[in-house]
């Protein structure tokens, strides 16, 4: 069980600020970082994961600074970069085998731990193929066992459902829910329903600021009584989605029904309808940029 | 510490023996702790051996792809042959000495490209997170390889030496100097942003160092003992500039963003 | 018994290390914390928060200073408590600051904490932690930097400032006694 802070980070470049003020507490759970591509996910990920350093502030492991506690940190890692690297010509068993000894697991605890894994995420039957023959889904699940493999009591995972089909993810949801329990679980996605449920708290992030943060039930609590129903015609839509934030469009033959999310009613036949999480992000992202 | 210093020490210790600590809330608190102590699961699951370095080199180097060893070796040998043909067929002192200098810049340049193949590249990210992590990489395998070439250059400089006759002390400038320039260079581009082309790069300047090595090795008395302390300027030089850059890479891996294909 | 194996038998479930911690710290990190909140009841809940944390959080590490790592955990919650205090705090005006009249009522036994308690609470967060710190805890100006996350430079610079104000309040005081 561990306690990461991040203190007043900030990770500043010459043309940009990637990550501004960020200031939390990360316990035990599942959290999802929620953020368009730009927002300062990978960066955060990166700092927390001690592969950058920030520009100021500093992160804390159980009151420890991370940068001072070199591998004793590392140790405590798992980590899926989004842009995955692996060699091609390894196969999948290799590849693990490397990664072991890369985390200093010993050889036993290392063959023992790969069974486990491969298991864990179905790729038993191809662990003597090329990584490159494997599709991106195969590559993302050996990413994950790849993560696990040192049991580690902090996951970061940078977008590990970016490209997977529809099964996979839910497999994939299947798998980080579990993890959760006696670990801290980081993940970050620009797709609302890959953390949709599986996640205890979300953060949302814009421009390298945490903007918010809170449960699923206290961010769609936010936005109650912001999402209206409008049933209009097409011309009218095209109005409508330019004044207001539309956060879902339907034709059903000959009106367009849009999800709109706004704070007061915008037209008079406007129904109102419960939040999503979606619905949510929409409206933090929407307020931030007006701010 | 001044006597206005001292006075607020001496009231902070008088204050400290009036504090009053009420045992109550003292063993409350250790209550507390004895409940959190139960709490928690005593036989956690953490990995807590790891190995030692060597044994995580050992077994790094199983794994790994070899093919940019192999090729090291076989330069080394290729070089070696080279080295051996030429002096079978005759070459003067000074041409022999040229193609030592351009083969120690080759070594310096493979040796350092040779890890950037290794870690740099889609795998450093990954590499950065864990316990032994690619800086530390980065370090044991310069480290070996270094031991390797510096093996290396002391055959060629026996060979210099012996053969040749030429003077010990020449014979390190000659050869060291190109060894740290082209290193240097190579290290330069190593720092540079991930993502570009680096094996061309280090191509490209391995052929138009041993060029220049070439040139100057033709420059007219260039190897006599008049010119001994020009290159030991140099050498010194070079040898600063290989330690700054040495410096600087491990600085930038250390920030992180080098190690990054954003 | 020597800290590492302390820390040791505590990782492992042993009670009686738990014992231990209390009597060797926990006067330490309740002084810390009262000097720092300048209030009994919340320095009582941080000091045995700070003692939690350390059981939940901090007993897989090897610590070289243990009393250095409870006092970084003490010292970050009291600055959480700052924050989530603030606004409800009324700030010590500068004028009020030249005269800390030392209380004469009071019994004898508990004037100087009292009086001192009272200088502390005019200076500001940053500053009464460096000083108290150095003063009482006798803390390196190098690891004051590392627990504040400042340079040493800073660390120090706060320092003279911090005892500056305190000397000007307690000459201001005595000018006025005397």
């Amino acid at each position: 069980m561990h306690e990461l802070k991040l203190m007043d980070v900030w990770k500043r470049y010459k043309d940009k600020d990637a990550v501004r003020e960020v200031d939390y507490t990360f316990t035990n759970g599942v959290y999802g970082l929620l953020g368009e591509n730009g927002a300062g996910k990978t960066t955060l990920m990166r700092l927390i994961c001690s592969v950058m350093q920030p520009t100021e502030g500093k992160i804390c492991c159980d009151n420890l600074e991370i940068s001072g506690m070199g591998a004793e940190y590392r140790k405590l890692l798992g980590y899926l970069p989004q842009d995955f690297g692996f060699y091609p010509d390894f196969t999948a068993e290799r590849f693990l085998r490397y990664m072991a000894a890369l985390k200093a697991l010993p050889k036993d605890d290392a063959e023992k731990r790969i069974e486990e894994l491969l298991t864990m995420v179905e790729l038993k039957n191809v662990r003597r193929k090329k990584l490159k023959t494997f599709s991106g889904g195969m590559l993302r699940r050996i990413g994950i066992a790849q993560t696990l493999l040192n049991n580690p009591e902090i996951l970061v995972l940078d977008e590990p459902t970016a490209g997977l089909d529809p099964k996979e993810r839910v497999r994939f949801r299947n798998i980080i829910s579990s993890l959760g329990k006696d670990r801290i679980v980081l993940l970050s996605t620009h797709i609302v329903s890959d953390i949709e449920y599986i996640a205890d708290r979300i953060l949302i992030m814009k421009n390298g600021e945490l903007i918010q943060e809170g449960t699923e039930a206290e961010l769609t609590g936010k936005v109650k009584g912001h999402v209206w129903k409008c049933i209009v015609s097409e011309k009218e839509a095209e109005c409508l989605g330019q004044r207001f934030v539309v956060s879902n469009m339907r034709s059903n033959g000959e009106n367009i029904e849009l999800r709109v999310i706004s704070e007061k009613q915008p037209m008079q036949e406007a129904e109102l309808l419960e939040g999503t999480l979606e619905d949510a992000y929409l409206y933090e992202t929407q307020s931030a940029e007006e701010t | 510490m001044t006597m206005g210093d001292s006075e607020i020490k001496n009231l902070f210790v008088r204050a400290n023996a009036q504090v009053h600590i009420d045992e109550a809330r003292k063993q409350k608190t250790h209550q507390a702790m004895m409940m959190e102590m139960e709490k928690q699961e005593i036989n956690k699951q953490r990995m807590e051996m790891m190995m030692s370095i060597k044994n995580i080199l050992l077994q790094q180097f199983q794994y790994m792809d070899k093919l940019f060893f192999y090729i090291y070796g076989g330069l080394i040998c290729l070089g070696i042959i080279f080295i051996a043909v030429l002096q079978y067929i005759g070459v003067s002192q000074n041409e022999i000495i040229t193609v030592c200098m351009a083969g120690a810049g080759i070594l310096s340049i493979t040796s350092i490209g040779v890890i950037d193949k290794m870690f740099f590249g889609k795998m450093a990210e990954l590499g950065a997170s864990c316990y032994f992590n690619t800086k530390q990489c980065v370090a044991a395998w310069m480290v070996m390889s270094g031991m390797v070439n510096v093996v290396v250059l002391f055959l060629m400089a026996g060979y210099l030496n012996g053969f040749w006759r030429v003077g010990l002390l020449q014979v390190g400038l000659y050869i060291l100097t190109p060894y740290l320039l082209s290193g240097m260079i190579a290290l330069g581009i190593l720092s540079m942003e991930a993502g570009r082309k680096h094996s061309f790069l280090f191509g490209i300047s391995g052929v138009f160092l041993s060029i220049g090595y070439g040139i100057i090795g033709t420059i007219p008395r260039v190897m006599t003992l008049a010119a001994m302390w020009i290159w030991t300027a140099v050498f010194i030089l070079s040898l600063l500039l290989f330690v700054i850059q040495i410096k600087r890479l491990f600085n930038r891996m250390e920030k992180g963003d080098v190690l990054c294909m954003n | 018994m020597k800290e590492s194996e302390l820390i040791q038998k505590l990782h492992n479930g042993d009670k009686e290390a738990a014992g231990l911690i209390i009597e060797r710290y926990y006067a330490d990190i309740y002084r810390f914390c009262l000097y720092m909140v300048q209030s009994e009841e919340d320095a009582y809940d941080i000091a045995q928060e700070s003692f939690l944390k350390f059981i939940k959080y901090g007993t897989s590490y090897h610590h070289q200073n243990l009393r250095g790592y409870l006092l970084t955990i003490a010292r970050n919650l009291c600055f959480d408590y700052f924050r989530d205090k603030k606004g409800t705090e009324t700030p010590v005006g500068w004028e009020e600051l030249d005269k800390i009249p030392k209380p004469r009522n009071q019994i004898k036994e508990t004037e100087d904490i009292i009086y001192l308690q009272n200088l502390l609470k005019a200076l500001s967060p940053d500053i009464r932690e460096v000083v108290v710190l150095r003063m009482y805890e006798e803390m390196k100006f190098k690891d004051i930097a590392d627990m504040m996350g400042c340079s040493v430079s800073t660390a120090k610079s706060r320092f003279r400032l911090g005892i500056s104000q305190l000397k000007r309040m307690m000459e201001g005081e005595h000018d006025d006694g005397r």
